[in-house]
């Protein structure tokens, strides 16, 4: 690079005109209580009931839920989620007790809020959020929890989208030129995604969250990509040093 | 330099992709009706997948309320169902719908919806028994599959991006082709003469709200604007009916009985929804309101408020008055005359009427807190 | 090196120009929020609109319309979760979806009915259940305050709680929504802060503005 267009690139970098790395380059979310030390990492986790939802998808479009999919994509997951439990130091699955109608009532009504919450925090638009992460959904499940002598739940949902091979011949001829004004352009694979979070029963707050997306090949009817997908959001636990580094710096 | 012709790589690109779409495309085959309620039980993998959208989609309107709780008009309406279908107790289920469109929808899992819009117009059980012997033969005949299948055929070479869901699962909403609709008309109607109800109350409905569809200028979403035309419907369920004598079950007391509160609780959520010319459609004509609560002369009157046209201040004090006569202990009027009587000057009579207000109403009415106000202003 | 010159002066200038943020934390020197027909004070940590918004796209009678508002809004976690939201409508266009005008004549309670069918107008709250509906004060003029309820598709219960008052500049109104789980007794005391501090102001009484030119194609 020469002198002159460094120059010009620092005179732009000093207008502020290049943007520094954004919440996009790091998933996870560390609550700002385990960055100064006030709460400690989970160790006893209850993991809520999955939920995983798996469709087909046709050439033209069309989504359709097929439940055995789903209950074997679900399945997956919590074995997944529970071989990592066991293998990451410090902590330990506790099993989720028998709940009467009532308790089911205050435990999904909190795994609702919690999933607005979780959609609340990408989007909200407020990075000073990010340097102080403090969300949570209020020390209510602990009322059905604690008998468990579970310190925290995780939550667990994801979803995953397979194409048929309709959708995939469609695919690959919608990048061919030419070819591809008879077959309606470009169309989008299937995708995989997955949620974790965990919650401090006490408190209700979410101590760390992150998700991972993948598109194309990921298929969570197997096993082994389903361990592949929890071990790359896995890997960014618990990430304090590094969330601090990108988020929780003094201005 | 050597040409590409591109056309023989079109042509097969084409072709494969013809190929693959339609070996993917989905055939409604081998799959047949519905003969009892153990049939349920032995559906084909497609099947299964709409079987459990809609079942999912019974879980979404039952968690976010959308359901309407009464349990007693619930229970009557099962009956009525059940003595329609007995072949299929225990599996089509119905379940009262918290709106006030004129509208019932049937899905692939046998649940049945009827809006209390809809149970609200009706007259008599047996309308009510054209009304579900409808609904009922959309899901026997697998009506929701069909239309399902037909959708994906038609999607292949379009790029929908719908989730589909909610069109197919939720079978009548957006209505059947033609044929399936006079199908469902054709075979629900057999099974109303069956269980001895009046043929001639079929037509009647139609002819209903056919009247309302048409005063109300109401767009679709509706029951009975789909397919086939809504006269052409009157006038088949005429020719149905011709066939029989007159007589039958009507249960015009014991249907208006158990649906008054349902009835009276319509006319409160139209006008909170600002609906108020169907609420003056209804109780204006007195062949129709004589099947409503007296106390619906309340929300007569607030729907003369709400059109606030020339006239409908004198129209709404009359409605109140009538409401007041007729229903002496539905506090709500009271409310309403002593705001008239504070508004026009008359401190003695607005006085009397938040007393009486004050006397009548819940200690967690709404509009306590109004009332006192008001009485101590004046 | 006149040019790298010129072009950090431009760079520089160009920065300078940039959209002011949309959002505005508050702290110890900017706890008032000024809008053109109101004030109101805002706690300390929460996010308000950095400036009024002026209009809104809503769909009546099947078609797409421009209505204009003077609309501020705050939150501490993000709109999604919770939003304080401050708005005047102009009387002829208060109740827009039902085409109800407002008039200063007009009592709180048949103000408040004809809010409420108009917010039952909105996708997603054709049920919207009220819960109290009481005489209140707000800024010293008789108005409403109205508490209401609705679920979303997931079940969770969502609380909105409204004061509202008409007069001769329009309608106003001073809602706060959040989940009722947890959020909503949390914030409430920062919101009745709020209202509190509301006050309106001077700029009310001038005439509303025009719809933008390039709004009309729309309206």
């Amino acid at each position: 690079m020469s002198v002159r267009n460094f120059v010009a690139l620092a005179a732009l970098l000093l207008a502020g005109l290049l943007t520094p790395a954004h919440a996009g380059d790091t998933p996870h979310w560390v609550h700002y209580r385990l960055l100064n030390g006030q709460a400690h990492l989970p160790k006893k986790v209850v993991v809520m009931p999955v939920s995983v939802r798996m469709y087909e998808v046709t050439a033209g479009g069309v989504q359709e839920e097929v439940p055995e999919w789903s209950t074997q994509a679900e399945a997956n997951v919590h074995k997944a989620v529970s071989a990592l439990l066991a293998k990451t130091a410090g902590m330990q699955e506790v099993a989720m007790p028998r709940l009467s109608a009532s308790e089911r009532a205050i435990i999904d009504e909190h795994m609702a809020l919690y999933k607005l919450v979780a959609n609340t925090v990408p989007t909200s638009g407020l990075k000073h959020k990010l340097r102080r992460f403090d969300y949570g959904i209020g020390p209510g499940l602990n009322t059905v929890l604690a008998r468990t002598g579970a310190d925290a739940v995780l939550m667990v949902y994801g979803n995953d989208y397979a194409s048929t091979a309709g959708r995939k011949t469609k695919a690959v001829l919608g990048k061919i030129p030419i070819v591809n004004i008879f077959t309606g352009g470009e169309v989008e694979l299937g995708h995989s995604f997955v949620h974790l979070g965990f919650i401090e029963l006490k408190s209700g707050d979410l101590l760390w969250m992150n998700s991972e997306y993948r598109q194309g090949a990921s298929d969570m009817r197997e096993y082994d990509d389903v361990e592949d997908l929890i071990a790359a959001i896995f890997k960014w636990y618990p990430g304090i040093e590094r969330y601090r580094e990108q988020y929780a710096y003094d201005e | 330099m050597p040409t590409t012709n591109k056309q023989p790589l079109l042509r097969a690109s084409w072709a494969l992709l013809l190929a693959l779409l339609l070996a993917g495309c989905a055939t409604t085959e081998g799959v047949s009706s519905f003969k009892s309620a153990d049939d349920t039980g032995n559906l084909r993998e497609s099947e299964q997948r709409l079987w459990h959208e809609a079942e999912s989609y019974d879980d979404t309107l039952e968690r976010s309320g959308q359901v309407y709780d009464q349990a007693r008009a619930t229970a009557y309406v099962q009956g009525v169902m059940d003595r329609l279908f007995p072949e299929f107790k225990g599996k089509i289920t119905v379940h009262l719908y918290d709106s006030t469109d004129l509208n019932a929808f049937a899905m692939f899992n046998g649940s049945v919806y009827v809006n209390i819009g809809m149970l609200a117009r009706m007259e008599n059980e047996a309308q009510l028994a054209a009304l579900l012997g409808h609904e009922a033969t959309h899901f026997i005949e697998k009506h929701g599959f069909q239309k399902r299948v037909s959708a994906k055929n038609a999607s292949a070479f379009a790029e929908t991006g719908v989730p589909f869901s909610r069109l197919a699962a939720v079978s009548s909403i957006s209505g059947f082709s033609r044929d399936l609709e006079r199908e469902a008309d054709a075979k629900g109607f057999e099974r109303m003469v069956k269980a001895g109800y009046d043929p001639r109350e079929a037509h009647k409905l139609f002819q209903y709200l056919a009247d309302e569809v048409q005063a109300l200028h109401i767009e679709a979403p509706y029951f009975f604007s789909s397919h086939p035309d809504l006269s052409e419907r009157i006038e088949e369920y005429k020719r149905l009916s011709a066939q029989y004598k007159g007589g039958g079950r009507l249960e015009t007391e014991t249907y208006n009985a158990i649906m008054a509160p349902i009835k009276l609780d319509a006319l409160r959520k139209d006008i909170g929804q600002d609906r108020y010319e169907s609420v003056i459609l209804v109780m204006e004509d007195g062949s129709k309101s004589r099947y409503y609560p007296p106390a619906g002369y309340y929300y007569l009157g607030e729907a003369y408020t709400r059109r606030d046209q020339k006239n409908d201040p004198a129209k709404a004090l009359e409605a109140w008055k009538k409401a007041e006569r007729q229903a002496p202990k539905f506090a709500p009027t009271y409310m309403r005359l002593g705001v008239y009587y504070m508004k026009s000057g008359n401190k003695k009579l607005a006085r009397h009427y938040f007393q009486q207000y004050l006397g009548l109403a819940p200690k967690d009415a709404t509009d306590r807190g109004y009332a006192q106000q008001y009485m101590s202003s004046l | 090196m006149k040019r790298i010159f010129a072009l950090m002066v431009v760079a520089l200038l160009l920065a300078g120009c940039a959209p002011k943020p949309y959002w505005t934390l508050t702290d110890q020197k900017n706890h008032t929020v000024t809008s053109t027909s109101f004030e109101f004070g805002v706690s300390d940590g929460w996010v308000r609109t950095t400036e009024p918004r002026t209009w809104e796209r809503l769909e009546i009678d099947g078609a797409q319309r421009t209505i204009l508002l003077e609309s501020m809004t705050v939150t501490r976690d993000g709109t999604g979760l919770q939003a304080m939201t401050i708005t005047r409508r102009y009387p002829d266009t208060a109740f827009p979806t039902i085409k109800k005008k407002s008039v200063p004549t007009q009592l709180a309670p048949e103000v408040a009915d004809l809010y409420v069918a108009e917010l039952r107008k909105r996708t997603g709250l054709e049920r919207l259940a009220v819960l109290s509906n009481k005489p209140a004060k707000i800024d010293g003029k008789p108005g409403f305050q109205l508490v209401m309820q609705y679920k979303n598709e997931d079940g969770l219960r969502i609380q909105i709680v409204s004061y509202g008052f008409a007069d001769k500049t329009g309608f106003y109104t001073l809602t706060y929504r959040a989940p009722y789980l947890y959020y909503y007794e949390r914030d409430l005391k920062v919101f009745n802060d709020l209202v509190g501090s509301f006050h309106q102001l001077k700029g009310a009484f001038d005439p509303p503005p025009e719809i933008p030119g390039w709004a009309k194609i729309f309206t």
